[in-house]
């Protein structure tokens, strides 16, 4: 075992040097790390143990940069850009699944799949091209934020009913209630438990703190796996729920070291478990999938747009910069009954790392 | 002079201004302390030009900006604001009014002319304050103001 994890670590580090000197998202070249390492070592389940905290750590410190009080303060216009993006990008992807041949599941796994961009992914590409200060920015980088909070209300209910089994509509309805009352739980014990957490979190020991951010996360995680939900989106409200502004700098300090090194582990896992015999066969529904993600974001700029009164230029510029997907649709993907929806998944995420700064160049 | 200011979550903060002639300035601290500040030119959409700082090229041009290492002959009123313009860091004693409070609560600004810019303690850093922040003893404020302002600010809120 510590053989296979040192090659995997090794192969990570060479990775990353290479992602940094190229300025190449490292997601995509630790999935390629992944599928390369496929020809050396099998998938194992501490791999896939890391890979699952790795899940759990990435939603914590997306959830991070949310709170309720964001989302009290948040503009209309933000709520209905946020919609919009919902409106089109949701189904495009669930009709496409279901044209594709796709069971339902597979199909609505899709639809978030195409749905959720990566924040993370698109914010490095509005640095590189210094698009911060542009109007469309403020629209982009907020829909990102709230996209992840409807993606993991969503994934919470896929998760739940993916566990059940069968998909009838009381199951449907009792997980999504489910899902609704962790999130309007978490909601008012974030705004209740802020003076506790406080405290608690004040506290001077490094190590205290640590260990009380990680064993929170754990509970909360745990918690929503007890539900049926998925330990993922307990990890997302772990970080909703923690003090967003004073603390930040600490969790982010405490936490990235960890949340790094594990969420490589479980990019290089989805490499792992990705059969290259299937990859020539899902490369036409690939394709398909690929156009759709594209279009489909070109699609909210311009209505997002017409809405707001964005020029033409901001609102291709929007658009571009909602394409690149990440890591919530490779958690998506990896939950599907169908495993050639892992597969486009991936191919999707890697075509589109490359092809966004293509097309941010080409509009300016 | 109304700044407008906007979080941009995963980049930063972004502040924005418009000048006497019409231009935009916009500038964006990321949350890696770079800097980047944009020049619009009126009715444009893409920036006239950009310049990145690192955070203490920042710090320093703001110190040369506000007129830290040379001011200007006064001749006019504006000019004398700009001179009278003081900044003081200030730590919080537990008996100061300000501590246990928010910013709003303590109605700062509407009761000594003075505006808290930053406020530092044991496990925060808050530039620019919202009026909700609470500030507890033994932090450490930096207010910005007329020197009579800033002056009725210190004896306001028991600060020496």
């Amino acid at each position: 075992m510590l053989f296979e994890l040192s090659l995997i670590l090794f192969v990570l580090y060479v990775g990353a040097l290479l992602a940094h000197r190229l300025r190449q998202s490292s997601v995509s070249v630790f999935i390629i790390a992944g599928i390369l390492l496929k020809f050396f070592i099998p998938h194992s389940d501490v791999v896939g143990f890391m890979a699952q905290l790795g899940a759990m750590l990435l939603l914590f410190t997306i959830g991070l940069d949310f709170s309720p009080e964001r989302v009290r303060h948040s503009s209309r216009k933000i709520f209905v850009a946020t919609a919009l993006d919902a409106l089109i990008n949701l189904p495009l992807g669930i009709l496409l699944g279901l044209g594709l041949g796709l069971d339902v599941m597979s199909a609505l796994i899709l639809g978030g799949v195409l749905y959720n961009n990566s924040t993370s992914i698109m914010a490095r590409f509005i640095i590189d091209f210094r698009r911060s200060a542009l109007p469309e920015t403020e629209y982009a980088v907020s829909i990102s934020v709230f996209q992840d909070l409807i993606t993991a209300l969503y994934l919470g209910m896929i998760a739940g009913a993916v566990h059940a089994g069968e998909l009838d509509a009381w199951g449907m309805a009792l997980i999504l209630v489910k899902a609704l009352g962790f999130f309007a739980a978490a909601f008012w014990a974030a705004m209740l438990l802020r003076p506790v957490l406080h405290r608690l979190m004040a506290h001077e020991s490094i190590e205290v703190f640590l260990l009380f951010v990680i064993a929170f996360l754990m509970v909360l995680a745990g918690l929503a796996d007890w539900l049926g939900l998925s330990g993922a989106i307990g990890a997302f409200f772990a970080g909703f729920i923690l003090p967003e502004r004073e603390f930040r700098e600490r969790v982010d300090r405490v936490i990235s070291p960890f949340r790094d090194l594990f969420a490589a582990i479980f990019f290089v896992s989805f490499g792992l478990l990705m059969e290259l015999s299937q990859a020539s066969h899902v490369l036409l529904a690939s394709f398909l999938v690929i156009l759709a993600a594209v279009w489909g974001k070109f699609g909210t700029g311009w209505a997002i747009g017409q809405l707001m009164g964005l020029s033409k230029n901001a609102s291709w510029r929007l658009g571009v910069a909602l394409i690149p997907r990440g890591e919530f649709s490779i958690i998506l993907a990896g939950l599907a009954p169908t495993p050639s929806v892992l597969g486009m998944t991936v191919i999707m995420v890697l075509v589109l790392a490359l092809l966004t700064p293509i097309l941010m160049k080409r509009f300016r | 002079m109304e700044v407008r200011e906007v979080e941009l979550p995963g980049i930063g903060m972004k502040f924005s201004f418009e000048t006497e002639e019409g231009e935009t300035i916009c500038v964006v601290i990321h949350k890696t302390g770079r800097r980047e500040v944009y020049r619009f030119l009126s009715a444009q959409e893409t920036p006239e030009s950009v310049i990145e700082l690192s955070d203490t090229e920042a710090r320093e041009l703001g110190a040369i900006l506000i007129g830290t290492h040379f001011q200007p002959d006064v001749q006019d009123t504006a000019r004398l604001v700009m001179k009278e313009l003081t900044i003081e860091w200030l730590k919080v004693p537990e008996r100061s009014p300000l501590a246990g409070k928010t910013i709003q609560e303590n109605r700062v600004r509407k009761l000594t002319g003075a505006t808290i810019i930053a406020l530092f303690g044991a496990t925060k850093k808050i530039l620019n304050p919202p009026p909700d922040t609470q500030i507890d003893a033994g932090d450490t404020v930096v207010v910005i103001g007329e020197q009579a302002q800033v002056q009725a600010f210190k004896a306001r809120f028991a600060l020496h």
